[in-house]
């Protein structure tokens, strides 16, 4: 239950953000694609240096390895 | 064109978030009928047509699908500001019933402008097949507005939606709650509220204020820009009242869904992301798969429209030819030059007609993978690579229109996700080798090596195009934009789905049309140019302005081991670029099939390599530079740059090739 980044949480695994740091402008972004504070992702791509697939409130979410360095998470619900 | 019997009785705009089969729903609700063009003063596209009740009509404008209207982009600024300043009735939302919480993000966005709007909730059938019912009465009355359950890509619902619109546009429900907004609470409505009242002044700028309210506590460059410019002295004094309370704008977000969570009520959509997108997704996205069956789809797709659209387009090029010697004998027995002018019409107008078969063929396989959701998936294959060179994986998509012709891939730059990204596209879209190119490089190698080494230097010619593409790119992103943000890819995949065929042909000839209109009058007029300087005076390109320009610069080309005939023929090329073989063959003054021996003739084998290596990497095709000038902002700057990046590449690159091989080989 350690906080952790996205970028680090394993393909097949779940996690809830903790915090979206990311520029404001990638967060008002994320913020209507549902990736918001509190809700769960479960990741369904990640692999060293690709971007991040993960789906979120029924919604494949495609980020950049960058923008998943950003949002924190805590990982395995 | 609308038909016209009068005026339209109101405007209703169409919104909703990408992947909400919003451009279906315009379609079946407005018919063939539509007018194609662009938002003024902006290089996005517009579409609007009409919503027919017996002789009256509604006016129906397409807004840019956005996830939001926060000010991030041209597009959810064109869209945020019609709904504000233009004149809209009402507000037709949809919505996607397999991802409801998301798409209602955008119903929770137009709640705040005070406009009166409807919901149409699209889908259903695939929410219905993946288990997820939605409970219509709850959202209508948590919503206060009505709610219309739609299969846009059947047409159903379609009808019952038309009268709901027309109805609701002569007595819309209002939405002007005075300061409030719906989704509004606790400490964040208490601040907004207190906002507001304060920037509202009581003067019955109610709703209005509540926006620029709630903007402000957003962090909106947008309105913080107008406000300084309309009202300094509120805006200090808002800056005031905000003071030191810092995660507003995360509190904002979580209204919202706290909002729509409650809206949704007891609808708890099970897993949706289809068991098919998932299983085909672990080999589209897998990190080695992924790429292969990228590289095995796009090989098909070329393949398949090479098929379609090579043979057309050569039978139409091949009338083109003949009609313009008849021009050109007719108009030169009143006076010299006419002959030339006529010619460089018929050819100019003749290539873009000619090149129409072509680019319809690559237009319909690319809206093919588009309209399966797969085009997505290539952007996130790409992000890797894109990344390297300061791009992201979705502006990958206008280098790979730009295969066929550049022209394409000009027109593509639009979908890129930022000012950024579009501007570096846009300049380097020209260094995509476009299948004229390939094919000039093809025959001239054919012509100077055995197959199996042609076929190598060709394929070897592609990627170092691509290379300098990257090297230019970085380049670029260093020096020109240095001091802003980089956007990383963040987009949606959408859920794979079988081909609408209807939608794809309609998507196809919408872009065929917008190809011809555009390249259509630059192109004519480029043409007419260059042409004219390929004739006049003498009615020859070797005794012509352009053949005097190919002598001027023989130094120049002495240094690339090409002589005057091969500079005037590089030259030309910016004619169009698939007339070279014939270009060369008129100033040789022999026919097409006595090239080989004509051009072995004349260069070395280090010639002949540089000269394929610099006409790959030349100016592009005026009508390339002419889409590229109507397409971006910075008009002049971004020709300036192009020209100049391509000369340097290909003369000084050239230069520096000749040499080195000339050492080597000859």
């Amino acid at each position: 239950m350690k906080a952790m980044k996205l970028a680090d949480v394993p393909q097949g695994g779940a996690a809830t953000v903790e915090e979206v740091a990311c520029s404001p402008r990638e967060r008002s972004r994320l913020a209507p694609l549902g990736i918001v504070q509190g809700v769960g992702v479960e990741v369904l791509r990640n692999v060293n240096r690709g971007a991040v697939l993960v789906e979120v409130r029924n919604t494949l979410v495609a980020m950049s390895r960058a923008v998943a360095e950003g949002i924190v998470v805590k990982g395995e619900r | 064109m609308m038909q016209s019997s009068g005026e339209a009785r109101a405007t209703v705009a169409i919104a909703g978030q990408p992947n909400t089969g919003k451009s279906t729903l315009f379609n079946a609700l407005t018919g063939l009928r539509q007018a194609v063009g662009n938002w003024p003063g902006k290089t996005v596209e517009k579409k609007s047509g009409a919503v027919w009740f017996g002789k009256d009509h509604l006016e129906m404008v397409d807004l840019p699908g956005t996830y939001s209207l926060t000010a991030g982009s041209a597009e959810e600024r064109i869209a945020r500001d019609f709904v504000l300043d233009g004149d809209v009735s009402l507000v037709l939302v949809v919505v996607n019933a397999l991802c409801l919480e998301r798409t209602l993000y955008y119903v929770s966005e137009v709640a705040a402008l005070g406009v009166p709007y409807v919901v149409g909730l699209n889908m259903m059938d695939l929410a219905e097949e993946a288990g997820c019912l939605v409970d219509i009465g709850h959202l209508q009355e948590q919503l206060g507005v009505p709610v219309i359950p739609l299969v846009a890509s059947k047409g159903t619902g379609v009808e019952k939606l038309k009268s709901i619109l027309w109805s609701q546009a002569a007595s819309p429900i209002a939405n002007d709650a005075g300061l409030s907004i719906a989704w509004l609470d606790g400490e964040v409505k208490e601040i907004h509220e207190s906002l507001g009242k304060f920037l509202g002044n009581g003067a019955g700028r109610g709703s209005r204020a509540a926006w620029e309210a709630l903007k402000l506590m957003e962090g909106d460059a947008d309105v913080r820009a107008m406000l300084q410019a309309e009202a300094e002295t509120a805006l200090q004094e808002a800056d005031a009242r905000l003071q030191g309370k810092d995660s507003l704008a995360e509190q904002l977000v979580a209204a919202r869904y706290a909002w729509i969570r409650k809206v949704v009520g007891d609808t708890s959509p099970s897993r949706v992301a289809g068991e098919r997108t998932h299983r085909w997704d672990r080999w589209a996205t897998h990190p080695f798969w992924g790429l292969w069956i990228m590289v095995g789809v796009l090989l098909v797709s070329m393949i398949a429209g090479l098929a379609a659209g090579l043979s057309p387009a050569f039978i139409l090029m091949e009338g083109v030819f003949r009609l313009e010697k008849v021009v050109f004998v007719i108009g030169s027995e009143y006076v010299p030059w006419l002959g030339g002018l006529l010619q460089g019409i018929v050819r100019g107008a003749g290539s873009v007609l000619a090149i129409v078969p072509f680019i319809g063929a690559f237009h319909a396989v690319f809206s093919l993978l588009e309209d399966v959701g797969y085009m997505a998936r290539i952007a996130f294959v790409m992000d890797r690579f894109m990344a390297k060179i300061g791009l992201s994986g979705r502006a990958f998509i206008p280098f790979l229109f730009a295969l066929p012709c550049n022209i394409s891939g000009a027109l593509a730059c639009r979908i890129t996700d930022s000012e950024r990204q579009r501007f570096l596209t846009t300049m380097l879209v020209p260094l995509v080798p476009c299948s004229a190119k390939i094919a000039v490089s093809a025959a001239i190698a054919a012509w100077l090596f055995p197959p199996g080494i042609a076929v190598g230097a060709v394929v070897g010619l592609v990627f170092l195009n691509f290379l300098l593409l990257g090297f230019m790119c970085k380049l670029l992103d260093r020096f020109v934009l240095k001091d802003e943000e980089a956007i990383s890819l963040i987009m949606e995949l959408p859920q794979y789905q079988r081909p609408n065929w209807k939608a794809i042909a309609r998507q196809t000839y919408v872009r065929c049309v917008a190809f011809v209109r555009k390249a259509g009058t630059v192109i004519v007029a480029f043409s007419t140019l260059i042409w004219f300087a390929a004739y006049f005076p003498s009615g020859e390109i070797n005794t012509s302005l352009l053949g005097y320009v190919g002598h001027l610069l023989e130094p120049l080309g002495d240094l690339m081991g090409l002589d005057w005939r091969m500079m005037t023929a590089l030259f030309a090329s910016v004619l169009n670029k698939e007339a070279m073989l014939a270009t060369l063959a008129v100033i040789f003054n022999v026919p097409t099939t006595d090239l080989s021996g004509a051009i072995n003739a004349s260069i070395s084998g280090a010639g002949a390599i540089t000269f394929i290596y610099a006409q790959s990497v030349f100016l592009p095709c005026v009508a390339t530079l002419g889409i590229i000038y109507s397409e971006t902002g910075k008009r002049v700057k971004t020709l300036l740059g192009i020209l100049l990046y391509t000369s340097v590449l290909s003369l000084g690159l050239g230069i520096l090739l000749y040499q080195v091989l000339h050492l080597l080989i000859d």
